[in-house]
């Protein structure tokens, strides 16, 4: 039931805006419902991307194999929304064959099924499929509905499709209509056209939608108002430097070009791009050392108060750090804080961490990021600005509803040389006993903390070292008087493991891979405001670490970890750690040297899997090619690589198809497995409508296949035809020119119209039966050796073989370039005449010939039954031949043309008519 | 959609970005492009190369020091009879190497003849590069360096003797065409490989052209 032909083709969509993501080519997808196949044409599966929005196009063939785009119309559109759900499931019926599976897309109760061979490229399709599916929910769960309406053109253009294909099934007589009713195609031709129109101009269309999507990056900015992110001139450049890029990459991704999107068979460069990423990597070792940097970590709940100096708390050390992350909470209680992005206390306190950065150093800040209250300052020496890079943040709101930004975290992110980090700083819940309640708040910052500038994006796990700061509201399960008289005492080791993160640290999974430093400070909360005292308020809260500094990844020492109690506005004392942190420097000369190392085996790795076949024969010669009798010859082809090959026979430049007409190649494209070889059916068939080129003067006949094996190199397949070469054959020489020299007309014609006329003169039907190919054959061997002496076969063979001698010839009876002046003048015998007059005189000797002989059996009309009006039609169209590449001559009829070819046919035989009917006397 | 920004190399863009570009090879039979490919990639020589009855396709890469040039060679049949076929392959090239034989004076007429065909009708910012090789043949040459020199000057050719025997000069012609070439934007642009299937657009447009007239 199911042909296994396969086809290749390449289709080449220029659209700017619908990326063609994938496109399934060599599937037999078959429509299936219930479990009836009811449509077994072949489908081709476009995978459609437009401003996110994904949309299966389903295309049908109207011919097998589909060379051309022509040949495709659009049958259906599968939105990818909400509704539509991809079962793959292996075929049920033995009508499929094995090694196939059905993809069936959901639409609501209506199932669409496909059924396609398994491959890679199926797969890889279904991949993607499931991607744009996967992507669609993620949208929705976002509150970004996707409206389709750009679908809408496309689903009229299918039900004009369906009505024209219903009409065409209307007709219960499969012959009632022309089958191949110029109109028919025309019609589709045009659909088709205008499909790719559209998709090649719209992109204009959709501001509604794009009206929409703003409106939804203003709600999400509306949410995140307050808060603000800022950096030095050069990082914000760099930043949008990411964002303009977004499209590029996303082609490159794609392995789509800019403009053109479909290539089939181009092999992405991201694809290799990646792959060295991730080999160099691996050999990190190999090319860098590690170089410590010294790395000051900072904390501190400032309770809404003005900005101070900050000298005692930030560079207090001898040495000055290379970096410098600085943590705030609190920075701003006040309720405008909430409602507007801008806060006065975000620039002051900013400028007084400036001022107090250590001063035997310059520093820049690599980025700065707010959210409400939390605040994170990152500066770097300026010495290593330009190994600062790849710069993101992000901000993870924990507050109110999970929204709110009262609590939360922010995180900066950068690459140093070649090691990563990233510094998180949160303020969590607070109250005594919420402690479950702060893990996941940190559970929840760990996870929602995306840096969305990377494709997928980072998260916090991605990174060498992470630091993670701030007023994590952890408290001590002690009485407060215990607590204060330890402190006194300064028996800090036994309130320790009283202290709840300490307990969390070693048993919750959110900090099981952090590490915090050893903690000899008393409790940095709560103090009375400008002392030194803990709470005396009414409220007497416990005292507590909440100000904590934790870190992890390879190679970080802890130098200090203290707090600043010297530091008095506000209800929480400063905490600092020192770190000397482990920085991977790349040793350029080491780098290039194993960056070419990956190189050089990356494309010896490509050049082994290139694609290898043998072929047998690349040269082909057919001798003693004879009129109307194909002759077959076998292109074997042999997989000596690695990989499968799909081989294809492919057009030359400016020609638009692989092979001549006299060709037949099958099959011409195919898949081979390595070590398999398959064998190239060549056929040639030399029959009338190329009988003549022969005819002209050439002796031969030569052609060159283009074999390209996808991915990899082309091979040239010469084809030569050499005809017999004894004079006198059928198709070897102008025989009108050659045989007036011997007779009045070429011999055998004289042969074949002397036969006729002695044994067939009588003979009813005669010129109406048709002849019998083996007996045509022999005629045409009588006629070239001259044995036997009486032409063999049927009489209506002969006669067949008359007409076929004509329709032959290199040049026809009439000449051609008297051609038009013939079908002008056919109204008027005496310009008819005329026109004769000016035709050579060995072609007028054979017209004449011949008409006086058709005259003659039509004088036999009685018995032969022979009339006048169909001799005309007949030889008109014999004798009157169109010239090559005339108007007419090109292959697919338009309507317009196939009119054309009507009156010309008519005009044909009202020519030969006046000579039928009149004895032709000059 | 918050997908905003494109992949990113974690380790910072040190190495550069990778540009693909495509290069063709062309010139008379028997002077060598096979031989200069395959020293080019693979490092080989064999004396009795085979003849390309088509066109061969290797990948190769170039590292400079601020990017990597990848090149998609296309090594090209000579024979004459194969002539038409080449703008298939020199079609939409951003590099070709036209080479010669320096002991055949004939084969140097060709590749002028050649240079003439890419200025003409291969894309007009092609780089192209003239190779005389079989170089260690000097005892039978007959081209002059100063002759070939003169001609790629005038026709702002890069220019070298090669021997894909000696592997001299093969990798640097190929260097210096990754030099030559500009690395702006057209990594990604550029590595494409020719299209050689049917060009659906412009097909149509010509067969519309064909019903109305």
């Amino acid at each position: 039931m199911v042909t296994a032909c396969k086809t290749t083709f390449r289709l080449q969509w220029k659209c700017h805006k619908h990326q063609v993501l994938n496109f399934l080519r060599n599937l037999h997808c078959h429509s299936v419902e219930g479990e009836n196949v009811i449509d077994k044409a072949k489908k081709y599966i476009c995978l459609i991307e437009r401003q996110g929005d994904h949309a299966l196009f389903i295309y049908s063939s109207f011919k097998s194999p589909c060379k051309t785009e022509a040949d495709l119309f659009l049958q259906d559109v599968l939105p990818i929304d909400g509704e539509l759900r991809v079962v793959t499931e292996p075929p049920r019926d033995k009508a499929f064959g094995t090694g196939s599976i059905l993809l069936a897309f959901q639409v609501k109760e209506n199932k669409h099924l496909y059924e396609m061979s398994e491959s890679n490229v199926a797969d890889s399709c279904q991949k993607k499929i499931k991607e744009a599916i996967d992507l669609q929910t993620q949208n929705a769960g976002f509150g970004l509905p996707s409206s389709f309406s750009w679908l809408d053109k496309y689903r009229n253009e299918i039900k004009g499709n369906i009505a024209r294909e219903s009409k065409v099934v209307d007709n219960s007589n499969p012959f009632s209509t022309d089958v191949f009713d110029p109109l028919r195609y025309m019609n589709i031709d045009k659909s088709v056209q205008l499909v790719t129109d559209e998709v090649k101009m719209g992109f204009e269309d959709d501001f509604s939608q794009m009206n929409v999507q703003n409106n939804d990056t203003n709600f999400q900015t509306n949410m995140k108002k307050s808060s603000s992110k800022d950096s030095l001139d050069f990082l914000d450049g760099r930043e949008t430097e990411f964002t303009e890029s977004l499209d590029k990459m996303a082609a490159k991704e794609l392995g789509l070009k800019p403009g053109t999107n479909m290539a089939a068979g181009l092999k992405p460069l991201t694809a290799r791009e990646t792959l060295v990423e991730c080999l160099l990597k691996k050999r990190q070792s190999e090319y860098v050392n590690l170089e410590t940097f010294r790395v000051f970590v900072g904390t501190w709940n400032v309770n809404g108060q003005n900005s101070t100096t900050l000298e005692e708390w930030l560079s207090c050390d001898k040495d000055p750090p290379d970096i410098y992350a600085v943590g705030f909470q609190e920075l701003d209680t006040s309720n405008q804080a909430y409602i507007f992005t801008d806060s006065a206390r975000e620039p002051e306190w900013q400028d007084a961490v400036h001022k107090s950065l250590h001063p035997k150093a310059r520093y820049q800040k690599v980025k700065s990021i707010r959210l409400v209250g939390v605040m994170l300052l990152v500066y770097i020496k300026e010495t290593h600005v330009q190994h600062c890079k790849l710069i993101d943040t992000d901000s993870v709101p924990t507050g109110i509803m999970g929204m709110l930004g009262n609590k939360g975290g922010v995180g900066v992110r950068f690459s140093l040389h070649d090691t990563t980090l990233c510094f998180i700083n949160s303020h969590l819940a607070a109250h005594q006993e919420e402690f479950e309640r702060r893990n996941q708040d940190t559970q929840d910052i760990e996870s929602r903390m995306k840096f969305k500038q990377f494709l997928p994006p980072l998260t916090v796990h991605d990174h060498d070292l992470v630091f993670w700061l701030g007023d994590l509201n952890y408290r001590i399960d002690l009485d407060i008087n215990e607590v204060k008289e330890n402190v006194l005492k300064g028996a800090l080791g036994k309130l320790l493991p009283h202290d709840q993160l300490y307990r969390q640290l070693h048993t919750h999974p959110v900090y099981k891979t952090y590490t915090e430093g050893e903690i000899n400070f008393v409790p940095t909360y709560r103090y009375d405001p400008g002392t030194d005292n803990f709470d005396s308020s009414e409220k007497k809260r416990n005292p507590a670490w909440c100000d904590r500094i934790l870190y992890k990844g390879v190679g970080i020492r802890q130098i200090v970890y203290r707090s600043h109690p010297t530091l008095r506005i506000s209800d929480h004392k400063p905490v600092s750690a020192i770190f000397d942190a482990g920085i991977k420097v790349v040793e350029t000369k080491r780098y290039k040297k194993v960056y070419e190392d990956i190189m050089k085996k990356l494309d010896r790795l490509e050049n082994d899997f290139l694609p290898q076949v043998t072929l047998a024969q690349k040269e082909f010669q057919f001798k003693d090619i004879k009129f109307g009798e194909p002759r077959e010859q076998i292109l074997a082809i042999a997989n000596i690589g690695q990989v499968p090959v799909t081989y294809e026979f492919i057009n030359k430049l400016e020609e638009d198809s692989y092979c001549k007409e006299w060709l037949s190649v099958e099959p011409y494209t195919c898949v081979v497995f390595p070590g398999d070889s398959i064998e190239i059916s060549l056929e040639v068939n030399v029959d009338k409508t190329i009988a003549y080129r022969f005819n002209c003067g050439h002796e031969k006949i030569e052609d060159i296949l283009v074999l390209h094996l996808q991915d990899g190199k082309d091979f040239f397949i010469s084809f030569l035809l050499l005809s017999q070469e004894r004079p006198g054959s059928l198709d070897n020489v102008d025989v009108l020119a050659e045989g007036v020299r011997l007779y009045a007309c070429p011999k055998e014609l004289f042969r074949l119209v002397d036969h006729i006329w002695q044994y067939g003169r009588h003979q009813e039907d005669l010129f109406r039966q048709p002849g019998l190919k083996t007996d045509i054959h022999q005629i045409r061997d009588c006629l070239d050796t001259g044995i036997p002496e009486m032409l063999p076969g049927s009489i209506h063979s002969v006669a067949e073989a008359l007409v076929l001698f004509l329709e032959a010839l290199a040049e026809p009876v009439v000449p051609y370039n008297m051609y038009e002046t013939c079908l002008e003048c056919c109204n008027n015998y005496f310009m008819c005449k005329q026109a004769m007059s000016k035709v050579p005189d060995c072609h007028r000797n054979v017209f004449k010939y011949l008409c006086n002989f058709l005259r003659e059996l039509l004088g036999e009309g009685k018995r032969n039954n022979l009339e006048i009006r169909y001799l005309a039609q007949m030889f008109g169209d014999v004798f009157l031949r169109q010239p090559p590449m005339s108007r007419l001559s090109s292959g697919k009829l338009g309507n317009a043309r196939r009119h054309l070819a009507r009156s010309d046919d008519m005009k044909k035989s009202a020519f030969l008519y006046h000579f039928l009917a009149h004895p032709y006397d000059e | 959609m918050s997908q905003r920004g494109g992949a990113q190399r974690p380790n910072g863009a040190a190495q550069g970005k990778i540009c693909q570009f495509k290069l063709v090879l062309l010139g008379e039979s028997a002077v060598g492009k096979s031989s200069l490919v395959l020293r080019f990639v693979k490092g080989q020589f064999h004396e009795y190369q085979e003849s390309t009855i088509g066109a061969a396709f290797l990948t190769q890469t170039v590292c400079l020091d601020d990017t990597t040039v990848k090149f998609e060679i296309w090594d090209t049949a000579g024979q004459e009879r194969y002539h038409s076929l080449a703008p298939m392959y020199y079609r939409g090239a951003q590099a070709a190497i036209v080479v010669y034989d320096i002991t055949n004076q004939d084969t140097f007429g060709r590749a002028k003849t050649w240079v003439k065909e890419l200025q003409r009708q291969a894309s007009p910012n092609i780089v192209i590069a003239l190779a005389g090789n079989k170089a260690d043949l000097s005892n039978k040459r007959m081209v002059e360096y100063e002759e070939a020199q003169g001609y790629a000057e005038e026709n702002s050719l890069l220019f070298m003797e090669t021997s894909a025997k000696t592997a001299m000069n093969v990798n640097d012609i190929f260097l210096a065409i990754a030099k030559k070439l500009p690395k702006s934007d057209s990594g990604g642009q550029s590595g494409q490989r020719p299209q050689p299937g049917v060009r659906l657009n412009e097909q149509n447009q010509a067969s519309e052209g064909g019903c109305c007239k």
